[in-house]
């Protein structure tokens, strides 16, 4: 059996393959694809760039930042969505580094082509707007839950055990 | 509380200041004022009925573990929005959500925020959507880095390549670490106040 296509895949990721078909069909033609070799990054801290992306193939780490610190927040795999803080709020910079983990191809969508839509105000701008919030209201909870757990770990004494399975063995002073 | 100072306060809200004020004005006239001092504004479990904008004041977030023990994981200032998890997805509350001393809040009904964000005018809607995300992104950004100190205070972190941008320098600022690092109260302490950037 072939592979599906990037637009198949692309069009049953989490965030388009919920919307109404007509919102679908609308969005899916909107993204560009792009590579990424493993190591490169395509997402920088504090920059100022806005498109949304899906991820199509491969997988990405998330770094955020504490001072002169970063740590693994995240690995991201084919359907994550990545960047939508600053995709839908002009004022906003990107808060994390996304760096390939392997070889990798996204799916983007630029700022402009979804305010397009919504001048429009074409179901497809209402629908992907939907989807993020379903979307994000999730990862919050989620977010909620592990960082109180890990907060009952920190008493009872297992914080570092709990914590060394999410980040990974210590690697103070590495520069990877 | 006038309509048009409720207008005006909306339009603090990231994601609103683009809207038309006639269209804040609009929206402004189904929120009602109200003050708590020192009690929950809702409970995880309780059905949601309502969301609010946090005008004033300080509320902290609490949220259940998996061994059932409440947890303060966020505090939140304003202007903000609360509560929109549960009224975005229609189930009950997720957290439950407290005013440590007085807050005092913007309330619209839940059945009211759905019908705007499902039936209303886009221009309104349409924002409103963006204002819940813009809101649900900060609250979920604090979270990580909150998740993020506890991984530096344990050092699991690793230094970052390449030299920070201002902005940044200035949003992450390095965990202040409490005077007794062996107390929990005082960790979970010093960790809100790195995420809170105070």
């Amino acid at each position: 059996m072939p592979e599906p296509s990037i637009t198949d895949r692309l069009a049953g990721s989490p965030l388009l393959a919920a919307l109404d078909a007509e919102s679908r069909d609308a969005l899916v033609p909107l993204f560009t694809t792009e590579t990424f070799s493993a190591g490169e990054r395509l997402v920088t801290a504090g920059s100022s760039d806005r498109d949304l992306m899906v991820v199509v193939d491969g997988s990405l780490h998330v770094f955020t930042r504490e001072g002169d610190l970063r740590y693994r927040l995240a690995t991201l795999g084919p359907g994550d969505v990545i960047g939508e803080v600053a995709f839908f709020d002009p004022q906003a910079y990107r808060t994390a580094d996304v760096v390939a983990a392997t070889d990798v191809v996204v799916a983007k969508l630029s700022p402009d082509a979804y305010v397009n839509l919504r001048r429009r105000a074409h179901p497809a701008a209402s629908s992907l707007e939907t989807q993020v919030v379903r979307l994000l209201v999730g990862r919050l909870q989620a977010a909620d839950t592990l960082l109180a757990t890990l907060l009952d770990d920190h008493r009872s004494g297992r914080l570092a055990l709990s914590i060394a399975g999410l980040f990974g063995a210590p690697s103070v002073g590495s520069t990877s | 509380m006038k309509r048009e100072e409720i207008a005006r306060i909306l339009q603090a809200l990231p994601g609103l200041q683009d809207v038309a004020p006639r269209l804040l004005q609009s929206m402004a006239g189904h929120f009602e004022r109200q003050v708590v001092h020192g009690q929950p504004l809702c409970r995880e479990g309780e059905e949601a009925d309502a969301l609010y904008v946090l005008t004033a004041g300080q509320l902290d977030v609490y949220k259940r573990s998996d061994q059932g023990n409440d947890r303060l994981v966020a505090h939140l200032y304003p202007v903000t929005l609360v509560g929109t998890v549960a009224v975005v997805t229609g189930g009950r509350r997720t957290a439950t959500v407290m005013a440590p001393t007085w807050a005092e809040l913007l309330v619209m009904p839940a059945p009211v925020v759905r019908e705007l964000l499902e039936t209303w005018d886009f221009e309104v809607a349409s924002p409103l959507r963006r204002a819940i995300i813009v809101a649900t992104a900060g609250q979920l950004s604090q979270a990580n880095r909150t998740i993020g100190a506890l991984a530096v205070e344990l050092g699991l972190a690793e230094v970052a390549p390449g030299p920070l941008t201002h902005d940044l320098v200035a949003a992450a600022r390095p965990m202040e670490l409490p005077a007794n690092p062996s107390d929990p109260e005082a960790v979970e302490q010093a960790l809100l106040k790195a995420r809170a950037g105070v």
